[in-house]
């Protein structure tokens, strides 16, 4: 299996630890990868609010190079990568306006494109792909008994819901429990985790992240793992902001549900990427995988390091 | 242009004070190897900056014409 692979911005700097993770994980698995030549900036979620236009024009251009790279399909593991480059692909087949200014505009690169390339998220791949038995049988390093909370975040599922449900998908969760993990209940998967309005508007964004946490935290979950670099982020790097506002809370006891137990101290919660608990159950380290990257560092939990190590 | 450089320029043109408000995250992020200090850029700039001409162009001439479909580019749903 080869794929043409969009990095996107963010796995070149706060998302360091999803490419980091995802690139092994892959290889492992037999997925093989070449990056686009000279791809860029997608346009995000933001330039499409600016100029819907432009913003396809951007994202068109890494399509065709992907195209021209002679590759079936492009892997974009960003949720915002992946949103925007899947929105231009609607736009193109359903605005006729639109797909004859971004023609115009590639022509004037020597590149086209015919819209055919699917865009495709390594979740999509991993199980519809690669396949669950294929994963089972990796896996060196079980990681049973850790507890995670899955968290898709929106922007894979809406509004196109290519490969799983909108409101209860359930990919990562199938993924997970193949490596070993025990996974939570966690009704609010695919809820806002503030977006850039922690950037903009920090008051509703942070509370946005805190109660993605707090939720967390009272389902009994060890550690949160998620697909996207901003919700990853937003989990990760406020938590001592969303302590001084809310830290004072007290929420049921997951363990003891007669007790009490205060939010603040709790918040300290690994928020990881999919990848790197897949990285631990086939045996990488956690500096391979960039588990020290984050903000509350993620330690490879003791029923893993119990075991051998993969080759 | 990293998403770091973007966000750190767009709080000091909008925001002095948040941005400055940011410097212990900003710290956490350069500790970690998650605020990379290297500019990076795309190799064909010109070939970029060409289509986008073409967008504004067309809507000019759009503009110009008065373009049933123009006066926004040929946008969609008109939102710009």
């Amino acid at each position: 299996m080869k794929y043409s692979y969009f990095p996107g911005c963010s796995l070149k700097g706060t998302g360091r630890a999803y490419e980091e993770s995802l690139l092994p994980v892959l290889k492992a698995l037999g997925v093989e990868l070449e990056e686009l030549d000279d791809w860029n900036c997608c346009g995000a979620t933001a330039y499409m609010a600016v100029d819907e236009v432009k913003a396809c024009v951007m994202a068109s251009r890494n399509l065709a190079i992907a195209e021209k790279a002679g590759h079936q399909e492009l892997l974009a593991p960003c949720s915002a990568c992946y949103l925007v480059l899947n929105k231009t692909k609607h736009y193109l087949h359903e605005s006729p306006v639109v797909e004859a200014v971004v023609q115009k505009a590639l022509h004037q690169a020597n590149l086209t494109y015919s819209g055919n390339t699917p865009v495709r998220h390594p979740l999509d791949v991993l199980v519809n792909n690669v396949g669950i038995d294929a994963i089972k049988k990796r896996v060196t390093q079980p990681l049973k008994g850790l507890k995670v909370a899955p968290y898709y975040g929106c922007q894979i599922v809406r509004p196109y819901a290519t490969f799983d449900d909108q409101y209860n998908p359930t990919t990562m969760d199938r993924l997970l429990e193949a490596i070993g993990c025990t996974m939570v209940t966690y009704p609010l998967k695919t809820r806002c985790c503030g977006g850039s309005l922690t950037g903009t508007l920090p008051e509703p964004g942070l509370l946005c992240a805190y109660v993605l946490l707090k939720e967390a935290i009272a389902r009994g979950a060890d550690v949160i793992a998620t697909v996207c670099p901003l919700c990853q982020f937003n989990l990760d790097c406020y938590r001592d902001k969303m302590a001084s506002k809310w830290g004072d809370e007290t929420i049921p006891d997951p363990r003891n549900p007669a007790a009490r137990i205060s939010v603040g101290p709790q918040l300290n919660m690994p928020v990881v990427y999919f990848t790197q608990l897949l990285g631990l159950a086939f045996g990488f380290s956690e500096k391979e995988l960039g588990l020290h990257r984050g903000f509350t560092p993620m330690r490879k939990p003791a029923c893993a390091r119990a075991q051998p190590a993969a080759a | 242009m990293t998403e770091n450089f973007l966000a750190t320029i767009m709080f000091l043109k909008t925001n002095i004070p948040a941005a400055l408000g940011m410097w212990r995250l900003g710290l956490n992020l350069l500790r970690r190897g998650r605020f990379p200090l290297k500019l990076e850029g795309i190799k064909r700039k010109d070939e970029l900056e060409r289509m986008m001409a073409v967008v504004d162009k067309l809507s000019i001439d759009a503009l110009n014409t008065g373009h049933e479909n123009g006066g926004n580019g040929g946008r969609p749903n008109g939102t710009h």
